[in-house]
């Protein structure tokens, strides 16, 4: 990939359209442009919006409706879209246009933004690699041999590679903030019913969360600003009196003296070599901002995955039920008993990986095998859920990395589901407890050539790698976890962008 | 836990899924490797600091914003409308799924052989 670096984030975008120093159809026809150009080989987007410059247009003619108007946006293929096909890159969707926009998707067109497209995903959201799509696999823009996470991979992509400032995905056990620490952009992870749910297709509603990718923390706070709130249509999306994503602080963050942040010790003992002096660097940093940072046990980390991997499963084989060639999805016609169409259907519709899935959580649930998986499952989260409450009733935030490691090559972990679901031990706690989580960019594997000071400050990351520092907080309080991942961002100053990355 | 082809036929039933012969062995293996690994699952978690049992404990932490109980109005009429394939007289119209039902032999007449 070739072209100029990027750097301008959607709120600096946003204001120069409301100076009216840039027209939003020219953003727009910019992205779209860069999207021809560059994304053959990146495949972050499985389809644009062919009325995005009618409505650029539209916005160029009108008042501003927020802080982000005129402003370009892409959204996961399982969020729905009016008149848009949304597929979830599964074939048992192909072909299917929602007829109403989801809460979210409806709120981004009030506030004035403007779809440019659909991004690729994992099938229906299950997968960290972006390699289980209908559609073929999505690239890490800094490293085209490399996945770029999943399952929300065609947006964190998108936004690395400059195609789109910003973009929405889902995160369900990660889906939003591994991607997002592969591609080194930040992912924000509100908490659960902070985001109306309604319109996105379910995988495992309990633990299911639309987040947010972007080029910056400020970004993040604004567009969440704009989505957050309750919904008629979501029975548990609604937001605490006085909630607000952002606080009165500034965009370099707030104030962080004194700020008690935790870090598990058993993390040290998860995480490749290549993240422990990134990590080492993310926590002096912190304490250089006053925070005060403690060491402190998380027992049943460990555990975590195996108890997602049992509830999610066992609730994407209930939500996927529906998809069945009869009520919803692809139907293959079979001569003979219904129950065979509906099997042929869903033999034909789903992909390896959701048919796993499906499997094991009929498993879990089934009669005989549910007291032994489902229900120790539950009981790891609730003992999960409390260890994480007693370590936020001193803390208030607990920091780790996204991931244990950098992006790992298209293909290897494709048939070795076991490693693959490994990648989310880090990000899984925070759905299984139902808490705010951001990642953040904190640097690259290795510092750049040309940098003896061993900072990853210097534009031109190739051979590196980027790495996300995850931080999590209590219900609520995503006012303290933004405020402080944009001090944070700050003390750490610029991230190189991928090489060839667009503005 | 040990499976078998048994088993996993019969969980592939249950879930409305096809397996074919030649994929069982490799769906047992898969499906052998991913059971032994949640079992990794603690047989019965205590919770370090207290020591109590799963039953012990309170839902997660996370308090969800609670609504108030009462009644909301259903889905707008008018959007269910739209979303439906097809809608007449106020009923959603579906595709037919079983096929018509075999007209009713006419009841024999007196005397009729019944057994014929």
């Amino acid at each position: 990939m070739t072209g100029v670096p990027a750097a301008r984030s959607a709120l600096a975008a946003a204001q120069a359209i409301a100076a009216g120093e840039l027209r939003s159809s020219a953003l727009v026809q910019r992205c779209r442009d860069a999207v021809h150009e560059h994304d053959r080989e990146l495949h972050s987007f499985v389809r644009l919006d062919p009325a995005a410059m009618d409505r650029a247009d539209a916005c160029d003619r009108e008042a501003a409706r927020s802080v982000l108007h005129g402003v370009p946006v892409a959204v996961k293929d399982n969020i729905c879209t009016a008149g848009l096909e949304t597929s979830c890159a599964s074939r048992m969707l192909e072909g299917y246009v929602p007829p109403s926009d989801a809460t979210v998707v409806r709120r981004l067109r009030a506030a004035g933004l403007v779809l440019l497209g659909k991004t690729n995903l994992d099938e229906l959201a299950m997968g960290s690699s972006t390699e289980h799509s209908a559609a073929g696999p999505t690239r890490n823009p800094w490293d085209l041999r490399l996945t770029p996470g999943g399952s929300s991979g065609g947006s964190a992509a998108a936004v690395a590679a400059g195609l789109v400032p910003l973009a929405l995905g889902s995160d369900t056990g990660g889906s939003v903030r591994q991607p997002a620490a592969f591609c080194g952009v930040v992912g924000l992870k509100p908490t659960y019913g902070c985001l109306s749910r309604s319109g996105l297709v379910a995988f495992a509603s309990s633990l299911d969360q639309i987040g947010l990718l972007t080029r910056t923390v400020a970004d993040a706070t604004a567009l969440l600003g704009l989505l957050a709130g309750a919904d008629e249509h979501d029975a548990t999306c609604g937001c605490p009196a006085g909630w607000t994503a952002a606080g009165s602080a500034g965009p370099g963050g707030i104030d962080c003296r004194g700020l008690r942040v935790a870090v598990p010790r058993q993390v040290w003992s998860l995480i490749e070599s290549s993240c422990e002096g990134p990590l080492k660097r993310a926590l002096e940093l912190l304490r250089g901002l006053g925070c005060v940072i403690n060491e402190v046990e998380l027992p049943l980390l460990e555990a975590a995955v195996p108890a997602y991997v049992v509830l999610a499963a066992a609730e994407a084989s209930t939500n996927l039920a529906r998809f069945d060639g009869l009520r919803y999805g692809q139907r293959v016609e079979v001569a003979g008993r219904l129950a065979d169409t509906v099997r042929a259907s869903r033999g034909q519709g789903f992909g390896a990986e959701v048919r796993r899935r499906i499997l094991l959580g009929t498993f879990v649930l089934a009669a005989g095998f549910r007291q032994a998986y489902y229900d120790r499952a539950r009981a790891a989260q609730r003992q999960l859920a409390r260890a994480i409450g007693r370590i936020l009733a001193t803390h208030q935030v607990i920091a780790t990395p996204t991931t244990p490691g950098p992006a790992f090559p298209l293909g290897s972990r494709l048939h070795d589901p076991v490693a693959m679901y490994r990648s989310d031990v880090l990000t899984v706690t925070a759905n299984l407890a139902g808490l705010p989580a951001v990642s953040v960019p904190m640097g690259l594997t290795r510092p750049v050539q040309g940098d003896g000071s061993g900072e990853t400050r210097d534009i031109n990351g190739r051979g590196a790698l980027p790495l996300g520092l995850q931080l999590m907080a209590g219900a609520w309080q995503e006012q303290t976890l933004l405020g402080l991942a944009a001090a944070y961002e700050q003390a750490r100053g610029p991230m190189p962008a991928p090489v060839g990355a667009v503005a | 836990m040990r499976l078998d082809g048994a088993l996993v036929r019969h969980l592939a039933d249950l879930a409305g899924l096809p397996v074919g012969d030649s994929e069982l062995d490799g769906l047992v293996a898969e499906m052998q490797r991913l059971v032994s690994w949640v079992d990794l699952l603690p047989a019965e978690p205590r919770d370090v600091a207290s020591g109590a049992r799963p039953g012990e404990d309170p839902e997660p932490a996370a308090a969800m914003s609670l609504g108030k109980d009462e009644p909301h109005a259903c889905l707008d009429r008018e959007l269910v409308r739209q979303m439906a394939p097809s809608f007449d007289d106020g009923f959603v119209v579906v595709p037919c799924v079983l096929p018509e039902p075999e007209p009713e032999p006419e009841a024999p007449g007196p005397g009729g052989g019944a057994g014929a």
